[in-house]
């Protein structure tokens, strides 16, 4: 342990703390300090093996017993006791319960249970208490006292007090660029850590490029930047990447991260729409907030009472409250309130207040009635039928404190919790809210440069996003249990100065600055890295790993097909065809999001989420090595490369200059050569199910039969649709078929098609829904060749099929016709369908309409990979490419 | 102090070392350290989804057909939608084995292997509706976003086999209901998601994501990772040493055998006709034979559903519907039991049996937009109803429990999901109070603040 406290300087006394430079958990007070050697041995000796045979079973925390609630496994369980009282009164064995239970003195207390030590047990423990029972044992994540949470004064724990600059003067390094920079290179000495050397700027640009936009600089940009000689060209390019869409798009992701982010409420029953309408709009709104810098105060008010600050949505910010709006719709809407309490408490605050819904935080000063305080707010808003935002919320018109629920249970109620802000951060003398919900004074406060939980919180994730770890691992949860980061007094002056201007383009480029920044992610020496293992002291550079969007963007880009438009309606990423959309639109569903996500550890969609994970694992490389998306990416690479030259070497050079934006060394271009020399081999001929599948229309029809199969002319990405444009403004207008949905056109139903690959018996099932109130539903109708085996309405429900059966000879059609009825408004469907088919020679062919969906199916996404295009699969696959010194 | 592995996982919270850590846990399960020694190390769990009737098939209650038509002793208990008078079971019951335990003809099969398993008569829920008991069920919590029971398992215990996903779902021709988050992960880490296989498919492209290159030869994929491995050790060497590049490197060789092996695994044209036979070839036939073959090879947790929606939820023509049910199921779950046992896998794998809930003794009254017209189904019954254990460190031929005369409620030795998880914890070696996982400031278990262990199901 260390302490910063050195006589040279004068130092706030709130900022001297302990530096914890080792992996292992180290404490601010430890007991064992104060025992003498010999009373250590004494203890460890005798005193601790009687204690662990005869009572642990009982009353630890190993065997999860705690009979009389008493444990004995650590000093402060035993001096606090349970249900009768402290079981050790330190120098007086006579009043110490412990001895008088082991002396079997009353029956009615008589420990251990299967019987009674031998004396000189009794007498090695009654020595003990006399010798003041030294005990260096610790309890484990227990609180070391038993002051309740509730009695604890908020201002004895560091983060609850307001951040403020650094006010002493430190002899700046060298290379220092800001005062951050000196305050880490001190504590970094302190702890006999040296601080690294900067990085070179081929490193640093590519740092910067990812950092900022998500995307890989191309060699000439990293050619710019290092044949610079500019002082100042880090200053320049960070102004250049935060003016670019691309910045404000990945930071946008960030935060969604922290907003739970989907397009869908979650689980809904039969029937009901599970697309969460406009939430395409939060997304957007949050682009363009990063974009134009809009201050993060201001940021946090719209996000809370946008209602009450742009309420004719003349300035467009209704749609910031999809921050609130955005989360699971539970069935209980006392879950939902929730989790939207979690949302700004969690996500703004780093206070877990949902640990208060059923009792007192275990270990914060939060009491249940914060909790319903908070709940009161939000059970007086609420989401108006027709609204200028269909995110927005307003106040109740008759606002309304709740009472608390105890033990969580809302028809169990208890005392009433006044509309107001947390306990721990409030005035004792502070009025309570009174203006409607208080959802807006709740913004003002949370938004508040007093606020001593605020700007830390984020700014602690804009350190991890940018050094690769932040200052307080915790990222969502900054309660008394969280211990002062080792470079706390870093957080403290960047979190004081963004509180001045809450600036977050300013901020960004304060810590793209600075030398700390630019450090090389090599220890100084190897004896820096088995000091501080994790890095705490920001001594060195992190290495980061691309994250799913990232990644998946950065394939799109160096392939040369990223589409960089900014907006607009979310788009599904997953299917065979590759989507050139970044990655922040994709449709999320939360309810069922695609493994895709998952594997790649997008965050997820269910809560706030406070940091995402990074796990290695063999599905990852699965999906990179097999799947279509890939396939049809590298081929395009190739086919670029190839038009640019025919040399295979210069075709080498350019591959790696175009992925990884370096020329390859000699020993590489040796190497690729020789890849490049051998011929690709056929792989086996397998039956594409993409490739049975066709997506159509026909005029509507008695029968429902398919009397002019048209195919649908264009692919938006996500769904076949007639033109570009969609609605068309021709006659086919709505029509359309996407990965489980579509919508029949005017007087156009849409059809399914999949072709019979051979003769044989076919064998279908699926599920057909429709899932709006208004309008009288839709019709599908099912044919095996000429023989309609199936046909039936659908309004507001879900309809499952199965086991439907037929013979078919090879090319004939199997077809799901969806026509509109009556009406042809309010005809969006759901449709499922797969097709098995068992051919005369017992082989099988299956169609599922989700997994087989694709896009058109051109050569490139047909065609094995040549050895071009998979020299660039290499090269995307490399850890070069997904790691970011 | 050395820490084991399993402290400095749960010291470290979410530390980066610790999903390091996680990853070789992944790896080697087998060196971690226990809080009991494990009875069973798999769990098979056959899944009823929507409610079989436990009168109809496990808890034989003889006073149902003697009072059927009349009121209920017990008086009827408030259940999902109105219910009438006692309604006698149309399946013959007759006694199996050693002791000579009452099962129904639907479950003649089954039963012929009752010595083996050990009916909890005495379950109960929260609720009598299919969503929130699902949840229960599955995650040990009925609204909030939690953990599966697998996600759970496989945080805690890891992979045998790092070629195949440890957890693994199963249900023929779509999703039950509540959809994936039957196998959610929640707040663990993604990978602890279950691997979701629609079990009608034949094909393993079709079965498993990308476990196929439709996109070069297999020698030619073999040569791509050389050359990558080649690259990326040429970019590891110009650096310090850092163990995600490494596992990095490694999964590309995982993924390779993954693909053959995961291939093999969930081909059962690779197993004897007499053994495909014996499973017979329908939908739920097949999951249960790749099951075995996926428990076989390490997988963790497979979960096997009836069937897409809510199969066993019979609001009417009980008799009919349950019969085709029990039809598609009883000899397949028969057969695995039967395989398990003659190849010494049921000594460590724990084969679990039940639905979300039970059904009432009692008739379900039509109702427009249901059963219209029909009085032969039976409602949701949450205060009683049966799920049963087979294998890995359960007391065989053995009956936990019992519900009221007619079979309404549990009243004898009451079990509650969430000690039916403590139980199950408890077998593969974990103790429910203790394995936690830290977020959003709390630990969080399984079993919340619930759950005992019930000792007469342990062998």
């Amino acid at each position: 342990m260390l302490c910063l406290l050195v006589g040279l300087f004068t130092f706030p006394a709130d900022h001297c703390v302990a530096a914890d430079v080792g992996s292992a958990p180290t404490e601010t007070h430890d007991p064992s300090a104060q025992i003498s050697a010999d009373h250590l041995e004494f203890f460890e000796a005798k005193v601790r093996p009687l204690l662990v045979e005869h009572c642990y079973d009982c009353h630890s925390e190993e065997a999860g017993e705690s009979s009389g609630d008493l444990m004995v496994d650590s000093a402060d369980g035993l001096r606090r006791g349970g249900s009768m009282g402290p079981a050790v009164v330190a120098g007086k064995p006579a009043e110490s319960l412990l001895i008088r239970a082991i002396r079997y003195e009353h029956s009615d207390l008589e420990m251990p249970p299967t019987g009674k030590l031998d004396d000189a047990a009794i007498a090695t423990l009654e020595r003990w208490i006399e010798l003041g029972a030294p005990d260096p044992r610790r309890a484990q994540g227990a609180p070391t006292e038993s002051v309740s949470p509730m009695d604890i004064d908020p201002k004895s724990h560091w983060a609850f007090n307001v951040p403020r600059n650094t006010s002493r003067k430190i002899q700046p390094g060298a290379d220092d660029r800001d005062v951050i920079d000196s305050i880490a290179r001190q504590v970094a000495d302190q702890a006999g850590v040296q601080v690294s050397r900067r990085c070179d700027d081929a490193t640093l640009v590519r740092r910067l490029y990812h950092d900022l936009t998500g995307l890989p600089p191309t060699v000439d940009q990293i050619a710019r930047f290092c044949e610079s000689d500019r002082p100042d060209k880090v200053e320049r390019l960070a102004d250049e990447l935060l003016a670019s869409p691309a910045f404000a798009e990945r930071f946008a992701r960030h935060w969604m991260d922290v907003a739970r982010y989907a397009d869908t409420i979650g689980y809904a029953t039969a029937g009901k729409e599970r697309r969460l309408t406009g939430s395409e709009r939060y997304r957007d709104w949050l682009i363009r907030a990063f974009a134009t810098d809009l201050p993060y105060d201001e940021m946090i008010r719209l996000q809370l009472a946008a209602d009450r600050l742009d309420p004719e949505n003349e300035r467009g910010h209704l749609d910031a409250m999809g921050f609130l709006t955005i989360g699971r719709r539970f069935l209980n809407r006392y879950d939902t309130i929730d989790d939207r309490i979690d949302v700004i408490t969690r996500g703004l605050m780093g206070m877990t207040v949902t640990c208060a819904r059923c009792h007192d935080h275990k270990f914060d000063p939060i009491p249940t009635t914060d909790y319903y305080s908070l709940l009161g707010v939000l059970e007086s808003s609420t989401i108006p039928e027709e609204g200028a935002s269909p995110l927005m919320m307003v106040d109740k018109d008759n606002p309304h404190d709740s009472k608390v629920f105890l033990r969580g249970q809302p028809h169990n109620r208890g005392e009433v919790a006044p509309r107001q802000y947390l306990t721990a951060l409030r005035q004792p003398d502070e009025p309570r809210f009174t203006d409607g919900s208080g959802r807006l004074e709740l913004a003002e406060k949370v938004a508040s440069p007093d606020n001593p939980l605020t700007s830390r919180v984020f700014v602690n994730r804009i350190w991890s996003h940018l050094i690769g770890r932040p200052f307080v691992d915790s990222t969502s949860d900054f309660g008394v249990r969280t211990e002062t980061p080792a470079l706390v007094e870093v957080l403290d002056e960047l979190a004081a100065d963004f509180s001045t201007d809450w600036s977050i383009q300013r901020l960004i480029r304060r810590i793209v600055t600075s030398r700390i920044y630019a450090q090389s992610d090599q220890a100084a020496t190897p004896a820096c890295r088995t000091a501080d293992p994790e890095n705490r002291l920001a001594a060195r550079g992190n290495r980061k790993r691309r994250d799913f969007e990232s990644m998946r963007d950065s394939m799109l880009a160096v392939c040369g097909m990223l589409d960089r438009r900014v907006g607009g309606d979310p788009v599904e990423i997953h299917l065979n065809t590759p989507n050139p959309r970044r990655t922040l639109y994709a449709m999320i569903d939360r309810q069922n999001l695609p493994s895709l996500f998952r594997t790649f550890d997008v965050a997820s969609p269910d809560a706030h989420t406070p940091k995402r994970y990074f796990t290695t694992v063999p599905q990852q490389a699965l999906f990179l090595m097999n799947h279509p998306q890939t396939g049809v990416l590298v081929s395009e690479l190739a086919d670029q490369v190839r038009a640019e030259t025919p040399d295979p070497e210069a075709q080498i050079r350019q591959m790696f200059r175009r992925v990884v934006g370096r020329l390859p060394d000699p020993n590489e271009i040796e190497t690729c050569r020789t890849f490049l020399q051998q011929d690709a081999l056929q792989p086996p001929d397998e039956f594409d199910p993409r490739s049975a599948w066709r997506y159509g229309t026909t005029t509507v029809n008695e029968e429902s039969a398919v009397t002019d199969f048209q195919p649908l002319k264009t692919f938006s990405g996500s769904q076949w649709q007639d033109t570009d444009e969609f609605p068309s403004k021709g006659e086919l207008s709505y029509a359309s078929l996407g990965l489980e949905n579509g919508h029949p056109g005017g007087q156009h139903a849409v059809v399914r098609r999949w072709i019979a690959p051979a003769d044989g018996r076919v064998t279908i099932s699926g599920m057909v829904g429709h899932r709006n109130k208004q309008g009288d539903g839709v019709e599908l109708a099912i044919w095996i060749g000429g023989e309609r085996v199936w046909r039936e309405n659908q309004k507001s429900n879900n309809r499952p099929f199965s086991r439907i059966r037929g013979k078919v000879a090879a090319g004939q059609t199997v077809d799901f016709v969806v026509s509109p009825r009556q009406t042809p408004s309010f005809d969006s469907f759901f449709l499922r369908c797969q097709v098995s088919l068992r051919s005369n020679d017992g082989e099988y062919f299956e169609g599922d309409s989700k997994r087989d969906f694709a896009g058109p199916l051109n050569e490139a996404s047909q065609e094995p990979l040549d050895r071009l295009a998979q020299l660039a699969q290499v090269l995307i696959l490399s850890n070069e490419f997904l790691f970011v010194d | 102090m050395m820490l084991n592995r399993r402290q400095l996982l749960s010291q470290c919270g979410l530390g980066i070392g610790s999903l390091a850590l996680s990853d070789l846990l992944m790896r080697d399960a087998s060196a971690t350290e226990l809080h009991f020694p494990a009875k069973a190390k798999h769990v098979i769990h056959l899944f009823m989804n929507g409610g079989p009737s436990h009168v109809d098939t496990f808890d034989y209650k003889p006073k149902l057909n003697e009072l059927a038509g009349k009121t209920a002793p017990t008086g009827n208990l408030k259940t999902e939608r109105p219910t009438g008078h006692v309604l006698g079971t149309p399946f013959k019951f007759k006694p199996y084995g050693q002791a000579g335990i009452p099962v129904s003809e639907l479950f003649a099969k089954t039963a012929e292997h009752i010595d083996d398993i050990c009916l909890i008569h005495s379950m109960h829920a929260d609720v009598p509706n299919h969503e929130p008991s699902l949840m229960l069920m599955n995650t040990g919590e009925s609204r909030l976003v939690r953990p599966s029971v697998g996600s759970w398992l496989t945080y805690g215990l890891g992979s045998e086999n790092a070629n195949l996903p440890a957890f693994v779902t199963m249900c023929p021709g779509g999703y039950p209901i509540k959809e994936s988050q039957n196998w959610q992960n929640a707040f663990l880490p993604g990978k602890y998601q279950a691997t979701y296989v629609d079990s009608s498919h034949r094909q393993v492209d079709r079965l498993l994501e990308n476990i196929e290159s439709d996109l070069v030869a297999s020698s030619d994929q073999r040569d791509q990772l050389d050359l990558l491995a080649q690259l990326n050790q040429r970019h590891a060497k110009q650096r310090a040493e850092d163990e995600r590049l490494r596992s990095r490197i490694e999964s590309f060789e995982l993924a390779y055998r993954m693909q053959s092996e995961a291939a093999e695994a969930f081909d059962v044209t690779r197993e004897t006709k007499a053994v495909r036979e014996a499973y017979g070839d329908s939908d739920f036939g097949r999951q249960t034979l790749i099951a075995r073959r996926l428990v076989e090879r390490g997988v963790r947790y497979v979960q096997l559903y009836t069937g897409a929606g809510q199969p066993w939820d019979n609001h009417d023509d009980i008799e009919p519907r349950h019969r085709e049910l029990a039809q598609k199921v009883d000899q397949p779950i028969a057969a695995l039991l039967a395989d398990l046992k003659r190849t010494g896998l049921l000594d460590e794998t724990l084969v679990l049996w039940g639905g979300e809930f039970g059904r009432t003794p009692v008739v379900e009254m039509p109702r427009e937009g249901a059963n219209q017209g029909k009085m032969n189904g039976r409602d949701h019954n949450h205060y009683g109803f049966t799920m049963w254990m087979a294998g890995g460190g359960v007391r065989g031929g053995s009956v936990v429990g019992a519900t009221d005369e007619i079979g309404f409620q549990a009243v004898e030795n009451r079990v509650h999901v969430h000690d039916l998880h403590a139980t199950l914890l408890r077998l593969m070696g974990l103790d429910h109070k203790r394995l936690t996982y830290r977020y959003a400031g709390r630990d969080f278990r399984l079993t919340d603040v619930h759950g005992r262990v019930v000792d007469e199901i342990l062998a």
